[in-house]
């Protein structure tokens, strides 16, 4: 129906995006250093999986968004 | 001839040709891949996996799937065309809930029917202590061909001797049973808990739809697996015996596989029926008790079920590409099979039996004319019962060979079951107690199945005492024990809700008498049964044999219980008889039967396509029977047809 | 124009506002991701215990690059996301058709490259049971995720989903998202831990 062919852009649009390339960055370092510390120093398997899971949350929490599931109103842009 | 017009027919078509075009599929790759074409499990599993897919296409539980993919509008009104006869609707794809639940029932009860006959095939060997039935000649009668290896299909050691086909028709009985009783609580879900919480439908018709079409492919791979050699690991198809088996056992994993896509489903759509569709007022405190045991019954199926969904495809995969996870020899472990296995299967006997204590609970009030007693424990109980579940699996396991330390937590933590399912007699007792019992044959059955029940459970903690344990694991007992909490937790309750509910399902009454000499039929013959199989584990007894020694004396007692077994299956025809006949001729039920609160008597029978005409608004609680003027739900709140309930 | 999830007025069964069915969606769509990550965790468990504290001997660069595609893939849906929650339907499918390529670069990575070059096959020892398999039942999922991508891609472009409705991205980007977090495990439970057998 409101078919707007180039939408201006918004600060929430900005400031959503920006979250997403900070997570990404947050991503990028982290499997490099486990990728570094997984080569040089294997039996630290339990740590990596810890920072994993480190990782994991922010992907649940920022792309996912889990938190929309919890919230009763609905999401008005 | 309209049933080949009906989605049932196109599906069994669609499966026979996709098995064929599956089945030249793989032939084609092996080919590619420099192998000959034929060989014949994995060429006949990829024709299987495909001839599933193309039921479920053929029935039509993707097309609106398929139109959405495609960006198309699909409609949400359930529209009943009325130049097809009513029937119809039952056998092809219908989003009406009462519908579906309708036929979950139905293949319930023909899966019953099968485990029950593979059961009194095995209980007639077992009434001499020698192979004397079972052997060469029945052989020959019932499968048509000698033992040994014979035809293309069927390729070497195809059911070669008779103790072979006493070991699949036992372990067609356990596992085909467990089928039927997962649809069954599929049935009691999909029926009852819409209309209980005052919703009119499901909240995902379509997925609804779908979880009971994959049965049909899946019982029908099930069943198969006597075609192709059967099976002889028991249901629970431990390795490496599992990996040795012939054919029939991949029949028997795919198969509970789709089963098990179905207990998935089915449970998501449950919890967020129950979580987002209850009616207006109706807090969870105030939801009619099944709902609750519904509820647990789901987040156990929606969870531990992938677990067995995964292992049996490990299987399948080590039979077909001989990786090798549960083979010693080869680094694998058979004992993670056990682990991943139970930490399903234990659960799953909660799955079996939680609706089945929800039903119980359900009809206690209804008939005593009292209040539930303890509704708040009730309902945590069944939720306790839930979350205890996942920690219990190892204790089939006591003579596994694992650690023998890790016995001891799970020996506790399966006797604290004990808590919850005690709270859950408690409140039953507190119920009975002063009230104005009425003994039609449901409340027989509730009052049948609590005793059976409790039998159940007092023979449950010497199972899970590693000390007795080490005695009793493998001999009749174990059976006698697990029979009983399924007899109590399911078998007594569904035949309990299914002659309660029958009136609303047809708007007509059953034979009462039929009823109640299917209940004095069955009751005494089962406590015969169970107590005889615990005596004779008690005596040694060892379970899954086909042959014992004639002079151990159990011979008596074997007969004895084989009588009992036949009546039970005959006290089962009585109630089939029963049913279909009042289905058809019954005299009209009146509209509230039994003076129940609940909303869903408040209606119509059978309940009308959209059950509730407009929302309803619970005011009270659910079963204060004999208090006066305190309604449970008022079926006309003032603001008419009010907003939509959420 | 509407998504086709969205009802469009008439009295059904299920006649909830789209604001409901979302609600309702979304709750389905969680449980289902919870759900199929007891699949994972029991290969993470079935990979400790028949490995233990050893790994397959597998081609680290290439493991690095297969991880970093699907990681920048998320990144690139959860943008499309963002721009379809904004109106901007170009910008949308632009970062879909990023998303859907490194995916099926992904795919062909572990599959055609990691699959062929592994110096064992899935019959050879544990190694290859545990390898494959996490692989495989990974891939299968990578793989059910670009024809959902695909779909809403083609649904993008035809108009169907607006800045108000357009559930059929977000479900495709969550189950995108999960595929992701269940790689950061198995990466690790692959490639990371443990010493090399």
């Amino acid at each position: 129906m409101q078919n707007k062919p180039v939408a201006p852009v918004s600060s929430p649009h900005k400031y959503e995006l920006r979250t997403g390339v900070w997570v990404m960055l947050l991503l990028a370092v982290l499997t490099f250093g486990e990728f570094i510390v997984g080569v040089i120093a294997p039996p630290w398997g339990g740590a990596l999986l810890l920072v994993a899971a480190f990782k994991a949350f922010f992907v649940v929490k920022d792309y996912m968004h889990i938190g929309r599931l919890f919230s009763t109103e609905e999401e008005k842009h | 001839m309209r049933f080949f017009s009906t989605g049932l027919f196109r599906g069994l078509v669609a499966q026979v040709a996709g098995s064929v075009v599956g089945m030249a599929f793989v032939m084609a790759a092996r080919v590619l891949m420099g192998e000959p074409a034929w060989s014949r499990e994995p060429v006949i599993v990829g024709g299987m996996i495909i001839g599933a897919l193309a039921f479920l296409v053929g029935v039509g539980s993707f097309n609106d799937w398929f139109k959405w993919a495609r960006g198309k509008q699909v409609s949400d009104e359930i529209t009943v065309d009325p130049n097809k006869p009513s029937w119809m609707r039952y056998f092809s794809v219908d989003y009406d809930h009462k519908v579906i639940g309708i036929q979950y029932g139905v293949v319930s009860m023909l899966l019953l029917l099968f485990g029950g006959t593979f059961a009194m095939f095995f209980r007639t060997e077992l009434a001499t202590a020698g192979i004397d039935f079972l052997n060469n000649e029945i052989f020959k009668v019932l499968l048509g061909y000698e033992p040994g290896p014979v035809g293309l299909l069927s390729g070497g050691a195809m059911m070669p001797n008779p103790e072979h086909f006493f070991n699949s028709l036992m372990s067609l009985h356990g596992i085909v049973m467990i089928a039927g009783i997962l649809l069954g609580v599929g049935a009691m879900s999909n029926y009852l808990v819409p209309m209980l919480i005052g919703a009119n439908d499901m909240a995902f018709p379509r997925l609804n739809s779908f979880a009971f079409w994959v049965n049909v492919p899946g019982a029908l791979i099930l069943l198969s697996s006597l075609l192709f050699g059967g099976f002889d690991t028991g249901w629970v198809g431990y390795p490496p015996l599992a990996l040795r088996a012939p054919l029939g056992m991949q029949m028997f994993l795919f198969g509970v596989y789709l089963i098990g896509i179905s207990s998935i489903a089915g449970a998501i759509n449950v919890i967020v029926t129950i979580l987002t569709m209850r009616a207006k007022g109706m807090t969870m405190m105030k939801m009619p008790i099944f709902a609750w045991a519904a509820l647990a019954t789901a987040v156990l199926q929606f969870s531990a079920t992938q677990l067995i969904g995964l292992t049996f495809q490990l299987v399948m995969l080590e039979r077909l590409l001989g990786m090798p996870f549960f083979d010693a020899t080869a680094g694998g472990d058979p004992i993670l099979y056990q682990h991943l296995f139970w930490f399903y299967s234990h659960p799953a006997v909660y799955v079996f039996i939680l609706p089945g204590l929800g039903i119980i609970s359900e009809l206690l009030p209804v008939f005593a004319r009292k209040p539930l007693y303890g509704y708040k424990w009730v309902a945590f109980s069944s939720f306790g019962i839930a979350l205890i579940s996942f920690f219990v699996w190892a204790h089939h396991m006591f003579v596994s060979g694992m650690s023998p330390y890790l016995r001891i937590p799970f020996m506790y933590s399966t006797l604290l079951v004990a808590v919850p399912t005690g709270v859950k007699f408690f409140s039953w007792a507190g119920t009975l107690w002063q009230g104005k019992i009425k003994l039609a044959t449901p409340m027989l059955f509730v009052l049948g199945s609590i005793i059976i029940f409790l039998l159940g459970g007092v023979t449950g903690p010497p199972a899970a005492t590693i000390s007795t344990d080490l005695h009793i694991h493998d001999t009749y007992f174990v059976v006698g024990h697990f029979h009983d909490t399924m007899f109590g937790g399911f078998i007594f309750p569904i035949i309990a809700a299914i002659y309660y509910w029958f009136p609303k399902m047809t708007g007509r009454m059953y034979s009462e008498r039929l009823g109640k000499w299917h209940f004095w039929l069955m009751f005494p013959a089962f406590m015969l049964l169970s107590n005889g199989m615990l005596l004779l584990g008690l005596q040694g007894m060892r379970r899954r044999v086909v042959a014992y020694d004639a002079d151990l004396g159990f011979g008596p007692l074997h007969v004895a219980l084989t009588i009992a077994g036949f009546v039970i299956f005959f006290s089962m025809i009585l109630f089939a008889i029963n049913i279909i006949r009042s289905a058809r001729k019954g005299p009209e039920a009146k509209d509230n039967v039994w003076d129940s609160r609940s909303p869903e008597w408040q209606i119509a029978s059978p309940a009308p396509l959209h059950n509730y005409a407009q929302p309803f608004e619970v005011v009270g609680e659910p079963y204060d029977y004999g208090l006066q003027n305190s309604p449970y739900v008022n079926m006309t709140p003032a603001g008419g047809s009010a907003t939509a309930s959420h | 124009m509407t998504e086709p999830q969205a009802s469009s007025g008439h009295h059904a069964p299920a006649g909830a506002s789209y604001a409901t069915r979302l609600a309702r969606n979304r709750l389905g769509l969680w449980l289902f991701v919870v759900s199929d990550a007891f699949v994972f965790v029991g290969l993470f468990i079935a990979r400790m215990v028949l490995l233990g504290p050893n790994r397959p001997e597998l081609l680290q660069g290439l493991g690095l690059a297969v991880t970093a595609m699907l990681l920048v893939s998320s990144f690139f849906m959860n943008r499309a996301e963002v721009e379809m929650a904004h109106g901007n339907r170009p910008a949308f499918l632009r970062n879909i058709m990023v998303t859907l390529v490194l995916g099926t670069i992904f795919l062909v990575g572990v599959v055609g490259v990691e699959w062929q070059l592994a110096p064992f096959g899935p019959s050879d020892g544990a190694e290859g049971a545990v390898f494959y398999s996490m692989t495989g039942f990974h891939a299968f999922h990578v793989f059910t995720g670009l024809i959902l991508l695909f779909v809403v891609w083609n649904n993008g472009r035809r108009g169907l989903y607006t800045a108000e409705q357009h559930w059929g991205v977000e479900a495709a980007a969550i189950y995108w998202h999960f595929i992701d977090v269940v790689w950061m495990f198995f990466y690790v439970g692959l490639y990371l831990m443990g010493t090399p057998a």
